[in-house]
């Protein structure tokens, strides 16, 4: 093998090393597939500050019909909201998974699903954005349409019926 | 010694050397016999309490002081200055002895009291960390414990490997089930210790979770000390007579804000004794008592705590108020009473005719304003003139520590007893429903307590929840009247940090808030000043009560000595009542049915011989009865044997062991447990 050659598949080698340019990596989104009512969902991972599994919750009398009680988490009491319910969709019974969600006032916020999770990693031009209507931002464009949930229109319409004393 | 009960003998010693100086300072003025009494009950109830704890030096400083008071007991002789000279001296080496149950060296904190705005000193946050140090001390003990068991299970588990290839083999039926009853009989003994090492761990764990929420707040009565202080030394700067008055302030608060707080109290006193409260000679020409009376009051009412500074002096001259804004250029026409008094919080306007080192330069009340603008609450002022001023500061809390009651309820039919938490401060009462009266009226249930009818209202049916088996009715104070609560069964006291529930998750308007439990689940509390007005009448379901051991009644009014023949006896599987007077233990019996008494001698109302001879006379006059007293004379054992006491323990050789053996014996006559 003469030299040139040599130093050639060297290189290759030391380049097939190299990290995928960031530029690439940046433009993608990682998404949190969740299951409610038996249906998928995904949730932006950059909405939610963690996944807790099947934690005790304390029923909470009274309250919003959404709401499955309240999780204590790092010494603070967090509501936790049956998203199957708010979403108006069958919720199945069982244990429960949560996602913290931090809310602007400081707050937080943990939204139940079905136990387990999928991760995936999307190129942002493959949603299909939508208005942020009844919870849903838009969907990601798969063979079957996954509808992705807005964290932020829940917690603005949260905001909005503490302030006008609906309830849900 | 257990350390859980250091920590009540510290709380009971500061407490009854801050008695036994009021009284000695009381007895001085007036030579008053009842003054004397008490003091001498304190003095005794402490030295006792030292016995029991092993603080021999304590309870020898203590015999000292009783002594240099013992002639005075036979006679109306007044103190005079060197034997109050000597009685100070003697209490002050029983308050540095207190001081160093805190690890503070004798002369450390003695001295004058500074007043300053940054005076919380009872925060003594040293000796909190102690505490909590030494609480998590005890816990990896007992984890240490833990470890052992948990080596001796894996030996059990080698035991049952070598049964499970016995029978696999058939060998010898007879040496399997040798080796299975080895086996059971270690497997008992092994949970046995388990359990109690657990539940020992976790009692550890709970008390180190209250000591680690007590150095992040304060109780509010902490401020108490400084405000009666600086109304002293305000009263002695102006000539003035004045008597204060301190309520409430058992609530646990942020110490930012009590810092804060204490500011703006500290200038509602001296404005009340420097302008509110009248020099001796005028109240007593407009028919007042010379002696002015301000009054502190700190209550937590829903989210809000309260902070309450009144005055029964001459009130706001509403007219000189009027002067001076309209001397400012501002235009105060058509400005009513109530306007003139907001004016007033903020105004900088001082009504006061003279400028004090204290007050006068109407800062004082901007200040109360600015502490309220500053914590989000509101600061108000109302006065009559001639009759009465109030400064009212009312704050919203964010985090308060308060004591509760911890009872249990069926929230979701099939899910098991939640626990739900009540503030202690309401509770007034507790029995278990088989000992009360009930009537059925057309309002619902009622009970009666202490010749009162109370309304009776279901725990669970109050939450929303289909009404559950409930044994056992709380006496509740919710403001306007009380109310008896039902509930399944009580767990016990215990201290919390109260978090409040976000608003928009509408919560039942009985849940006040939630107390996170060790593990980090949430407990809901409920909310006891709303009962009053929006409880429902529920009717209670049938009761099945449960008791099934021996419940024995404990006498002391020293809370150490209570404290502790609780937890022993209470570790050795029987149902402890507690009482802290005789009467108290009369009124239990008349409720309850108990196996054994317990009881102390000297106590305050009638003491433990009377106790017993009112026992013997009444229904269940044969009951057993050990004294636990101090007093070890062969005339008190004598008067013991003739009102038929059964056991005699003497307090300086209490051990548990002697406890327990004497309760076991005087029980083992008797065959069934209640």
């Amino acid at each position: 093998m003469n030299h040139d050659l040599k130093l050639r598949l060297a290189h290759a080698f030391d380049k097939s090393f190299e990290q995928v340019p960031d530029t690439e990596r940046s433009v993608k989104e990682n998404l949190l597939v969740i299951r409610l009512g038996g249906q998928r969902f995904g949730l932006r991972c950059s909405e939610i500050s963690a996944v807790i599994r099947e934690p005790k919750i304390t029923a909470l009398p009274g309250g919003l019909s959404s709401l499955l009680g309240l999780l204590g988490h790092q010494g603070r009491l967090v509501p936790v909201l049956c998203l199957a319910h708010w979403l108006e969709l069958t919720s199945l019974d069982g244990p429960k998974w949560l996602a913290l969600v931090q809310v602007p006032d400081g707050t937080q916020l943990s939204l139940a699903f079905e136990p387990g999770i999928e991760h995936l990693w999307v190129d942002p031009q493959d949603f299909v954005q939508e208005t942020h209507a009844g919870g849903i931002s838009g969907f990601l464009n798969q063979a079957t349409p996954l509808p992705i949930i807005s964290v932020p229109s829940i917690i603005d319409r949260l905001s909005q019926m503490s302030s006008d004393g609906a309830t849900t | 010694m257990a350390k859980d009960l250091m920590v009540y003998f510290r709380a009971e010693a500061k407490e009854l050397v801050e008695k036994i100086s009021e009284a000695l300072l009381d007895f001085e003025k007036s030579a008053d016999s009842e003054v004397l009494t008490h003091l001498l009950r304190y003095a005794h109830t402490l030295k006792g309490a030292a016995r029991v704890v092993g603080q021999k030096e304590l309870a020898a400083s203590l015999h000292a002081f009783e002594e240099l008071l013992a002639p005075y007991r036979t006679s109306e002789l007044k103190l005079s200055s060197a034997a109050m000279s000597g009685l100070l001296e003697t209490l002050n080496q029983i308050s540095d002895l207190v001081k160093q149950l805190d690890g503070a060296s004798p002369s450390e904190k003695r001295g004058s009291p500074r007043i300053s705005g940054n005076d919380i000193t009872p925060l003594n946050l040293e000796n909190e960390a102690d505490s909590l140090r030494s609480s998590l001390r005890s816990v990896f003990e007992e984890l240490h414990t833990l470890r052992r068991d948990l080596v001796e299970l894996e030996r059990h588990k080698d035991l049952s490997e070598l049964l499970l290839s016995q029978l696999r083999t058939n060998q010898s039926q007879r040496e399997a089930q040798a080796i299975a009853e080895t086996l059971k009989s270690q497997l008992q003994v092994l949970n046995q210790k388990l359990t109690t090492n657990v539940e020992r761990l976790s009692r550890e764990l709970h008390q180190a979770q209250d000591e680690a929420e007590s150095l992040r707040l304060v109780r509010a009565e902490s401020l108490f000390p400084i405000l009666r202080r600086a109304a002293r030394q305000a009263s002695l700067q102006m000539n003035r007579k004045v008597e204060m008055t301190t309520v409430g302030g058992k609530v646990g608060l942020e110490t930012g804000l009590l810092h804060a707080v204490q500011g703006a109290l500290l200038q509602a006193v001296y404005n009340s004794v420097a302008h509110g409260i009248e020099l001796p000679q005028e109240r007593l020409r407009k028919g007042k008592s010379s002696h002015g009376n301000l009054r502190i009051e700190i209550f937590r009412l829903g989210r809000e705590v309260t902070f309450l500074c009144r005055d029964d002096g001459r009130g706001v001259d509403l007219s000189a108020a009027r002067r001076e804004f309209a001397a400012k250029g501002m235009d105060v026409e058509g400005w009513d009473e109530a306007k003139i008094l907001e004016g007033l919080m903020g105004s900088g306007i001082s009504t006061a005719s003279e400028v004090t080192l204290a007050s006068g330069r109407g800062i004082g009340l901007g200040l109360i304003r600015q502490v309220a603008a500053t914590f989000g609450g509101k600061a108000s002022l109302s006065t009559e003139p001639g009759s009465f001023t109030e400064v009212k500061l009312q704050l919203p809390w964010s985090s308060v520590v308060l004591e509760f009651l911890q009872v249990s309820t069926e929230l979701h039919p099939g899910t098991g007893l939640h626990r739900i938490l009540l503030p202690f401060e309401t509770v007034q009462a507790a029995m278990l429903l088989k000992n009360t009266v009930s009537s059925h009226g057309p309002n619902g249930e009622s009970l009666v307590f202490q010749g009162k009818t109370l309304r009776m209202v279901s725990l669970s049916s109050l939450l929303g929840q289909p009404s559950a088996q409930e044994n056992a009715a709380l006496i509740l104070r919710t403001g306007h009247e009380s109310v008896a609560l039902t509930v399944s069964s009580i767990r016990g006291r215990r201290t919390g940090a109260l978090l409040p529930i976000p608003d928009w998750t509408r919560p039942s308007p009985f849940v006040a808030g939630a107390v996170m439990d060790l593990d980090g689940t949430p407990k809901l509390v409920l909310d006891v000043e709303k009962l009053s007005d929006e409880a429902p009448r529920l009717p209670r379901k049938t009761i099945k009560p449960a008791w099934n051991r021996h419940r024995l009644l404990v006498i002391d009014d020293s809370l150490t000595t209570r404290t502790l023949q609780e937890n022993i006896l209470g570790s050795a599987g029987f149902s402890v009542h507690l009482a802290s007077s005789g009467e108290e233990g009369l009124e239990a019996l008349e409720k309850s049915t108990f196996s054994l008494i317990l009881v102390d001698v000297e106590m305050p109302g009638i003491d433990g011989f009377t106790f017993i001879q009112r026992l013997r006379e009444g229904p269940h006059g044969g009951l057993p009865v050990i004294l636990v007293t101090s007093r070890n004379s062969p005339e008190d054992k004598l008067r013991a044997e003739q009102v038929g006491v059964q056991g005699y323990i003497v307090k300086s050789e209490f051990t548990p062991k002697i406890l327990l053996h004497t309760v076991n014996d005087l029980l083992s006559s008797q065959v069934d447990p209640l």
